[in-house]
């Protein structure tokens, strides 16, 4: 099953940079998605497959959206900061932890981290991540937790 | 309208050879391999910019090799920075 | 020229004047900043936006095609990539010891 959604996962991406229907390229196209479809169930995936049910997928997509619109938010912040003459930053570094079950859900929140305003995300080592602010205000909300429950909803459960 | 794209794509032209300053000042190695991160992902954008200037849609794909690349050797710099080697477990 | 294509053009200038903006800020941030941590919050941020919107910019020009898919493509390569190319080196310069920024206070020793 995971073989199947790794190929067709990988037969569109043949197919959009191809954008040829020629009998050849198609029929190529599937046999390298499935040769590679197998490499990586067998070895990339072998322990935890980032797949996701149908649901999972429809809100990944609405997360994704939001996720957009924060980090148009987050190069406003820093443009402003940036274009300041005074510079008015303060940073600091934090260590927070979290309790996630899959791969794909930490490397989603470590991502999602840094691409949210003013926080970067430095270290992983196990579930602690240590996360530098460019200012108290956003450690503060990297404490709250709420970024933390997005990401559960969206690939835990 | 090629010609504004001209204009984009020498603007961030003149952007990366600024981001080199930071690349030639340091003063930390990760400082230079951020910066040349960077000149990469404006490279990658300038291409994609040309390729509507010349009309050649075989740009994209050298944009979209040039993205993975950027990428892969940020990976190795960096995991050769931390652990002094590029294969092997590590820590 | 239809009012369309008139449309078309005007969203992509915008875009395109957008995601220079955002490169010029990424480019400043990264020559102003006082250490790599906070450089490294410039870079990451204000590149992806940047990228996205000149690359989407593009894709709107171009029309409904293959190219489009492609582009549209390459910022999602750049939207996942860059984040974690900027967290590949910034856990690299922590863990050689690179030591982060802090701003001097009044009643605070620097350390």
């Amino acid at each position: 099953m995971r073989l199947a959604e790794a190929t067709i996962a990988l037969y569109v991406f043949w197919l959009v940079l191809t954008g040829s229907f020629a009998p050849i390229d198609l029929l190529v196209g599937l046999l390298l998605s499935a040769a590679l479809g197998v490499w990586a169930t067998r070895t990339l995936w072998a322990e935890d497959a980032p797949t996701l049910s149908l649901r999972q997928a429809g809100r990944l997509f609405v997360y994704v959206l939001w996720l957009i619109k924060e980090i148009v938010v987050a190069a406003v912040y820093v443009a402003e900061k940036v274009l300041d003459p005074r510079m008015p930053i303060e940073p600091l570094v934090l260590s927070h932890r979290c309790s996630f079950t899959r791969d794909v859900s930490r490397v989603a929140f470590a991502n999602s981290i840094t691409l949210t305003p003013g926080t970067l995300t430095v270290d992983v080592a196990d579930d602690v991540f240590t996360i530098h602010c460019l200012a108290e205000t956003f450690a503060d909300s990297i404490a709250s937790g709420a970024l933390e429950r997005r990401i559960a909803a969206v690939f835990e459960e | 309208m090629s010609g504004f794209l001209w204009g984009v794509a020498i603007f961030l032209l003149v952007n990366a050879f600024l981001c080199l300053w930071r690349a030639y000042a340091g003063p930390t190695v990760v400082d230079r391999v951020l910066s040349v991160n960077i000149v990469g992902t404006k490279t990658l954008v300038v291409l994609v910019l040309l390729s509507f200037v010349f009309e050649r849609s075989l740009y994209i794909d050298v944009a979209f090799v040039y993205g993975l690349l950027n990428f892969i050797v940020t990976l190795a710099a960096s995991r050769f920075l931390e652990t002094g080697r590029l294969r092997g477990d590590w820590s | 020229m239809t009012p369309a294509d008139a449309v078309i053009g005007a969203l992509t200038v915008v875009f395109a004047g957008l995601g220079a903006f955002f490169f010029l800020v990424g480019t400043l941030g990264l020559l102003r900043l006082p250490d790599f941590f906070s450089r490294t919050h410039a870079a990451t941020k204000c590149d992806t936006v940047g990228a996205g919107s000149l690359l989407l910019a593009l894709a709107l020009y171009n029309g409904l095609d293959a190219d489009s898919l492609k582009i549209i493509a390459i910022a999602g390569l750049v939207l996942l990539t860059s984040p974690t190319s900027g967290h590949a080196l910034a856990r690299a310069a922590f863990r050689t010891g690179l030591v982060p920024w802090r701003k001097e206070r009044a009643g605070e020793e620097a350390s």
